[in-house]
């Protein structure tokens, strides 16, 4: 694109790539290529509008009725200034870098496919597809994994993450507290590991909180393992879906456990929502968590799985406008100095206002994290189990890297849809499984529903970020630097 | 002519200068963000920066972000590592080999030189007055914030772990000796946490404690921020789930029903009326500082001013500015007295199970009151609340003085409250400051606090020319809506100070928060502009009537559905190219019929209707024209008497029945320029 400024009609200059919104009714400029954003005037918007739209008329006559032919060309200058004008010779071929991580860090032992809820939305509803006296099974087979196959697990992931110091152990199922007496012999021997390799290894879980009973705990805080908790909000938005063997609500049932765990981490216990289709109440989700003690919530949209459980683009604009209401809240909250910990917000609160990197990757699914199923086979996350496509080799015979280098490749810019969006960098690209669930491949993103969603994330946060002054800002890193992450999120682009 | 000319080109080039000044003083882009990669990529070198890893330009300065800074210029940075050897007044994190780390928040420190500093591991052996966190092995880790000391002398200190088998009278969190008597532990499984600051008594018998969870269903008397058992008393609970959380002292009410006599901190329920809630926090409301609460307060105030009047020896008049009427109070200024409840001290002894203001404390357990006249913390030889009028009121002897300097963690005067001071007053509070109360003040007062000073439905009464200081160092908020204030008809010299920048353009406050047409709002906020500029709710413009750097009350007379809206001001000249905004800053609220009385009648019959939020009867810009109409049957009716109050939205409207309407049941039907609501109405025949 070429246009002609005035005062510099010989000069042909370019628009770099940007993204202009309004947002919070504050006028916000992004600069894709030095990932700087900007609060602007009205006149650099309009400015900005124009110099899109029609690139080789004269700007200054056209705005000459609102502003100035001083302003004009100051507004110009800065925009100059900031690298949003480019002298108009061939544009360069971006020379970022995007770090392309490989190396082994976090590794999820499905010790079962069992579970003791029967969740609506699970996408582990795959090989029976029964909610009746059975267990549901995840994935494949239902038996726990053997403890020979998780001491293999282990190995393996001590001896691939290589010069790394921390690697992480993470029980997922299922349910994995069903299978105590597994994890009672496992944890011992990643300590043991941690001797031998002078390796830190972080070891978590997720459960859905039924079995948080006393013994349990204790063997949970004793061992030092973080715990997400699976919760959706209070009672009647968790009855919903999260259901028991007998079709009635956990909420209840769940409560008990809950309780016990965060007096005994002080707290510091994340949890995870799952926001189904439906009567979608975000607001009301985050602040009963936060009400109950926990230290973050995140909340995730059901997508794949079963699709009546699933959001849908009718959804969007109202789940939009909750998050709007939770961004607003937020800095309310921040100006009290309290901490309103919605990490959705939150991370990307910190990730555009000092931003570390130019993401390659969404998360590190497949490259810097594997799962391992209870065969001992690997997948790229948790989410893939059971999908044969995706099974990256197994225990026995050794991993298979042909879908590792793939995702590899497969980066922010060398996604089709993603090389066109201007939060690539930002985002890394969307969950894996979100888009083999919605567009039937790795290669494309969930444009309807995830991506949107994203980037209204991403604007919330830019636009929260300018509200935000220094001192709030100050305020805002302490109270982040105290408060609780959910462990379960890989560092994105990790 | 020539004169003419040279004055046109004097002015012309004069205003050019200003005009370009004026320019290059705004930005039209305000960079928000910063990113670890800039300083490597852009031209301009590492400068309010977020470097990660070095800054070797000699530009890192004050608002970067530097992991390691070795440009030696590092300075009220945020440096994890500073390898300058300068790093002073910084926040390194990391290490500091400087030996010249003081006053920083490093970390760790190997200089040997840790003093006065914030670092997490001391290896000097010589850790006296830090705040080192992780351990101390130097055996002399003595007034020190140790989290563990293995000196076995960790006396006075504030350790977390204390394994010496001596943990007397500090803060460890958890003794393991069996002997924490005395002590702040947060954790006491000794089974004998008695008279304790234990977090958690697992003992069952946790009474007269200051436990954070008693979970033994005996909960009576202590100061839990947890009961469980559904029946807490009269405790002092943080959270009380129990749904009957009355004359408590919640500061959390998450029932619903935090009720008139409770003094919540946090309503979470989205209802706060009625209570004297500091805040609510129900998402999407905006309970400002001119919250409902204010009724309640006021009406609290006047049992307080009434118990006031009583005092009387010198008549004294007093403008309360948020009252109706000018007020006849009678004031004994030579009494200093403190009355903790006067609605509530008939006959029984006055009992608390926490104080209820700063000078008051049960210190001798006999559960009288007594007071702390002199700031020493102490109640050794203080006077006894007690009745000494002998006319059933409960107050401190007549004469007693309150005098020196307080230090208090929170400053609290509930609304049903007052004091009385013939002298001078400094209070230092370490967080918040809250006064709903009376304050009669006999001599100059001073209270400062970290935090907003929260004011709401305060009276301060002062002899006219003694001084009042109240500061504040966040935010820089005071406020001090519904107070009344002045004796002897002169005010005294109030100063607000704040250490933020008030000349920073923000809105702090809009009140009320619940509006509609005809609403008269006023916005408060700093650099604001000193000419009048344009005020917007929801991109529609308002009528301002007055305008200040600071206040500015306007007329709503244009305002959309129901609905939380923003508030945006464009302040005049070129200043107002970027607006400020106050996101969420009022409720637009749809007129609502409680109740028409009666519901039936004969045409021409007059009926009352009360509800909320009726608004105006006519738009604000135009007397003539009616912004709300009463519809009977398709008929309008008239309206005899139209009023609402603008602070609680409450509206009484007396109308007739129109005379020509048939017998039947109708709609009845009130719609104003916000929305339209409605009650069943039936015109009953004369005969």
């Amino acid at each position: 694109m070429r246009i002609s400024v005035p005062n510099r009609d010989r000069i042909k200059y370019r628009l770099v790539e940007h993204h202009l919104f309004t947002h919070f009714e504050r006028h916000i400029l992004f600069n894709v290529k030095t990932m700087l954003f900007y609060e602007v005037t009205p006149l650099v918007r309009d400015l900005i509008l124009r110099l899109s739209d029609h690139p080789e008329d004269h700007i200054k006559s056209r705005l000459a009725g609102r502003f100035s032919k001083r302003e004009i060309q100051h507004a110009l200058d800065h925009l100059e200034k900031e690298h949003f004008l480019e002298d108009a010779t061939p544009a360069r071929e971006s020379n970022c870098l995007l770090k392309k991580r490989k190396g082994l860090r976090h590794l999820e032992l499905m010790v079962t496919h069992g579970c003791n809820m029967r969740c609506l939305y699970c996408y582990g509803d795959r090989s029976d597809g029964r909610h009746g006296e059975q267990r549901l099974l995840y994935g494949s087979g239902e038996a726990g994994m053997s403890l020979e196959t998780a001491l293999k697990g282990i190995d393996f992931l001590f001896r691939e993450s290589g010069r790394r110091k921390e690697v992480s152990v993470i029980f997922f199922g299922g349910e994995p507290l069903l299978e105590m007496g597994l994890l009672e012999r496992i944890v011992p021997y990643v300590r043991e590991k941690e001797m031998q390799t002078g390796k830190k290894a972080d070891i978590s879980l997720s459960t859905n909180g039924l079995l948080l009973k006393d013994g349990n705990l204790e063997f949970l805080v004793k061992n030092r393992i973080s715990c997400q908790v699976s919760l959706d909000g209070p009672g009647e938005i968790h009855d919903r879906n999260r259901l028991l063997p007998d079709g009635s609500g956990s909420y209840e049932r769940v409560m008990d456990g809950v309780r016990r765990l965060i007096a005994r981490r002080g707290g510091k216990v994340p949890v995870r929502a799952t926001i189904a289709h439906g009567r979608i109440d975000l607001p009301a989700i985050v602040e009963h968590l936060l009400s109950l003690g926990f230290g973050s919530v995140h909340a995730e949209p059901a997508i794949g799985g079963n699709s009546a459980t699933s959001i849908t683009p009718g959804d969007l604009d109202e789940i939009k406008k909750q998050i709007d209401t939770l961004a607003l809240f937020l800095v309310r909250s921040v100006r009290e100095n309290r901490f309103f910990n919605f990490t959705n917000l939150v991370r990307q609160i910190r990730q555009t206002r000092v931003v570390r990197e130019r993401l390659a990757h969404y998360c590190g699914a497949g490259r810097t994290y594997l799962a391992m199923a209870r065969d001992g086979g690997f997948y790229p996350c948790h989410r893939f189990v059971g999908m044969e496509e995706y099974r990256m080799g197994d225990i026995d015979t050794g991993p298979d890297w042909t879908l590792r280098n793939r995702i590899l490749d497969l980066t922010v810019d060398n996604r089709a849809v993603c090389r066109e969006c201007w939060a690539r960098y930002l985002c890394g690209g969307g969950c894996w499984k979100h888009a083999v669930d919605r567009s039937g491949c790795l290669e494309r993103p969930d444009e309807e529903l995830s991506c949107r969603i994203t980037r209204h994330y991403i604007e919330c946060a830019m636009a929260i970020n300018s509200e935000l002054r220094v001192s709030d800002q100050d305020i805002l890193s302490r109270l982040y630097e105290e408060s609780t992450e959910p462990y379960l999120i890989t560092g994105k682009g990790d | 002519m020539l004169r003419r000319r040279f004055f046109k080109w004097f002015l012309g080039t004069v205003s050019g200068i200003f005009s370009f000044q004026l320019r290059s003083q705004t930005t039209p882009l305000s960079r928000i963000n910063t990113t670890l990669f800039s300083s490597a990529e852009a031209a301009g070198g590492c400068n309010e920066d977020g470097c990660s890893t070095s800054d070797s330009g000699l530009a890192c300065r004050q608002r970067d972000v530097c992991a390691v800074d070795k440009s030696g210029g590092c300075r009220d940075d945020h440096c994890a590592t500073d390898e300058s050897g300068d790093c002073t007044g910084d926040r390194c994190t990391e290490s500091d080999s400087s030996r010249e780390c003081s006053a920083d928040s490093c970390t760790e420190d190997k200089s040997g030189r840790c003093t006065d500093d914030i670092c997490v591991t001391d290896k000097s052996g010589d850790c006296t007055g830090d705040r080192c966190t992780e351990s101390d092995s130097s055996g002399a880790c003595e007034s020190d914030f140790c989290e563990s000391d293995s000196s076995g002398e960790c006396t006075g200190d504030y350790c977390v772990s204390d394994s010496s088998r001596a943990c007397r009278n500090d803060s460890c969190m958890t003794d393991k000796s069996g002997e924490c008597t005395n002590d702040v532990c947060t954790e006491d499984r000794s089974g004998d946490c008695i008279s304790d600051q234990c977090q958690i008594d697992a003992s069952a018998s946790c009474e007269r404690d200051v436990c954070a969870s008693d979970s033994s269903g005996a909960c009576t008397d202590d100061s839990c921020t947890e009961d469980a058992t559904g029946s807490c008393g009269p405790d002092a609970c943080l959270s009380d789930a129990s749904n009957v959380c009355a004359i408590d002292r919640c500061t959390v009410d998450r029932s619903g029903v935090c009720a008139q006599v409770d003094l919540c901190i946090v309503d979470e329920s989205g209802d706060c009326t009625v209570d004297i809630c500091r805040e609510d926090r129900g998402i999407g409301e905006v309970c400002s500082l001119d919250s409902p609460a204010q009724g309640v307060d006021r009406e609290n105030l006047s049992k307080a001013i009434r118990w006031l009047y009583k005092l009387g020896s010198v008549i004294l008049i007093v403008g309360l500015s948020y009252g109706q009427s000018m007020a006849q109070i009678a004031i004994d200024a030579t009494d200093a007295v403190f009355h903790p409840t006067p609605a509530f001290t008939q006959g029984a002894a006055v009992k608390a199970s926490s104080p209820p203001g700063p000078f008051l404390r049960d210190c001798d357990s006999d559960g009288i009151l007594e007071a702390d006249v002199n700031g020493d913390g102490l109640c050794d030889g203080d006077p006894k609340v007690a009745d000494h009028r002998g006319n059933g009121t409960r107050e401190l002897p007549p004469g007693t003085t309150f005098q020196g300097t307080f230090d208090f963690t929170c400053f609290h005067i509930p609304s049903d409250v007052a004091i009385i001071t013939t002298g001078p007053l400094n209070i230092n509070a370490s967080r918040e400051v809250a006064v709903f109360g009376v304050m009669m003040l006999g001599g100059r007062t001073e209270i400062s606090s970290p935090e907003p000073l929260d004011l709401r439905s305060s009276v301060w009464l002062a002899a006219g020319g003694n001084e009042i200081i109240l500061s504040t160092a966040a935010g820089g908020i005071v406020s001090s809506s519904g107070s009344g204030l002045g004796l002897e008809g002169r005010l005294p010299a109030i100063n607000y100070l704040s250490a933020c920048d008030n000349t920073v353009p923000m809105i702090r406050m809009v009140s009320p928060p619940r509006v509609t047409i005809g609403s008269k709002v006023t916005l408060k906020g700093t650099g604001l502009g000193k000419r009048k500029g344009r005020v917007f709710l929801a991109k529609r413009e308002q009528r301002v009537l007055r305008w200040t750097q600071e206040s500015v009350p306007m007329l709503l007379v244009d305002v959309p559905a129901p609905g939380i809206y923003n508030v945006k001001v464009k302040r005049a000249g070129r200043s107002g190219a970027v607006p400020l905004v106050m996101y969420g800053a009022v409720e637009v609220k749809a007129p609502a019929i409680d109740a028409a009385s009666p519901n039936f009648g004969v045409p021409g019959a007059a009926i009352t209707l009360t509800g909320t939020y009726f608004g105006s009867q006519f738009l604000p810009e135009n007397r003539s024209v009616r912004a709300a109409r009463i519809i009977l049957g398709g008929k309008e009716c008239a309206v005899k008497a139209w009023s609402w109050d603008p602070l609680s939205g409450k509206s009484q409207v007396r109308f007739r029945v129109p005379r020509n309407l048939a017998p039947g049941a109708y709609k009845l039907v009130l719609k104003n320029k916000v929305g339209r609501t409605t009650a069943d109405f039936t015109v009953v025949s004369k005969n």
